[in-house]
């Protein structure tokens, strides 16, 4: 039992070093998202990169008549580096491809997501926008500089 | 009937009572703020101030400022469960400045308030000295709803000595002023060094 236990943590450990698992995170997040979409509405047929694209970077009116998008911090790619709106400060590459840190933890990715969502629309996105969204991080595979 | 004044005494400097209300705002400022992105500026700096008092406070701890020095304090968990089990037994002793109960929370804190705000200031900073956003943001977390959890015990253990031993410990917190132990009170009275 406690050899398991040994080697559950070291897979485990493995798994959280390894980039090629966040890409599998990532993709999993998808399937989940995609099924409760799918759940929630039987006509539904799938996430796109496309409309992923377009919920990036639509800009969103904003309470204060301000214009905001997911690209105005994090660029038009999302494998580029970004810049938060309030401090200045540099945000790392959203994809999980060029990201090794990104969608490692499971919980933390839902609970940003869903509060990004309340700070610019207002409410949490749907699932099929979320579905979408990581969709298309997924297809951004190169920074812009080495285009 | 005319009611007797209770004789009061000094306990609480003016240094522990603005620290403490500072405190007390500044976490309920960093707490309120703590999801939103567009408050983020508001939510560090209020960590910073913060982080500020508590360096202050243990400054001031380590000083010989009486009532608030540590050394009135001492650190004793086998002292504040003893305190605990005899305060549910209903034998209680006063203490006119902090119970060892108390003081264990102060300690934990003290303590906890500074991994909330160390962690919270690697998060803001990403990438810088320690590059683990995921475990900072979780200890950053963990350590806050901890401090939150203390502060819920600390409000607890006020409440239940006030009642007790018939003290408005709120009051004393603002005004610095606590009523003197009567007579058959004194022995349990903390031994200031």
């Amino acid at each position: 039992m406690k050899k398991l236990n040994i080697t559950l943590v070291a897979l485990l450990a493995l798994a959280s070093v390894s980039a090629q698992a966040n890409v599998a995170n990532a993709e999993k997040l998808v399937s989940i998202y995609s099924a409760v979409a799918k759940h929630d509405n039987p006509d539904y047929a799938g996430p796109t990169a496309a409309e992923g694209k377009f919920f990036f970077n639509r800009k969103i009116k904003l309470g204060n008549g301000k214009e905001m998008a997911c690209a105005s911090c994090h660029t038009a790619n999302p494998a580029d580096e970004g810049k938060h709106a309030i401090t200045g400060k540099a945000i790392r590459p959203l994809s999980p491809v060029v990201n090794a840190k990104r969608f490692e933890d499971f919980d933390k990715v839902q609970e940003k997501f869903t509060q990004h969502c309340k700070d610019i629309i207002g409410s949490d996105c749907t699932a099929a926008e979320k579905a979408n969204y990581i969709t298309y991080l997924l297809t951004e595979k190169t920074p812009t500089a080495k285009k | 009937m005319i009611k007797k004044e209770v004789p009061m005494q000094y306990v609480w400097d003016p240094f522990v009572r603005i620290f403490h209300w500072s405190l007390v705002i500044a976490f309920t400022v960093a707490f309120y703020t703590h999801a939103s992105e567009w408050d983020r500026l508001i939510h560090v700096r209020a960590g910073y101030v913060a982080g500020c008092l508590l360096l202050a406070r243990i400054v001031w701890g380590l000083m010989k400022t009486g009532y608030a020095s540590f050394d009135s304090f001492p650190l004793s968990p086998i002292q504040a469960g003893r305190h605990i089990y005899n305060e549910l037994k209903g034998n209680t002793k006063r203490y006119v400045g902090h119970n060892p109960a108390g003081s264990l929370v102060i300690y934990a804190m003290l303590i906890t308030g500074l991994i909330a705000v160390g962690s919270g200031w690697l998060v803001f900073n990403e990438g810088w000295l320690i590059d683990q956003p995921e475990l900072l943001q979780s200890i950053h977390q963990y350590s806050t709803w901890g401090w939150l959890m203390l502060v819920t015990m600390h409000v607890i253990g006020v409440v239940t000595e006030s009642i007790l031993h018939k003290d408005n410990l709120i009051r004393a917190m603002i005004t610095g002023c606590k009523r003197v132990s009567k007579k058959g009170e004194r022995q349990a009275r903390q031994k200031i060094v």
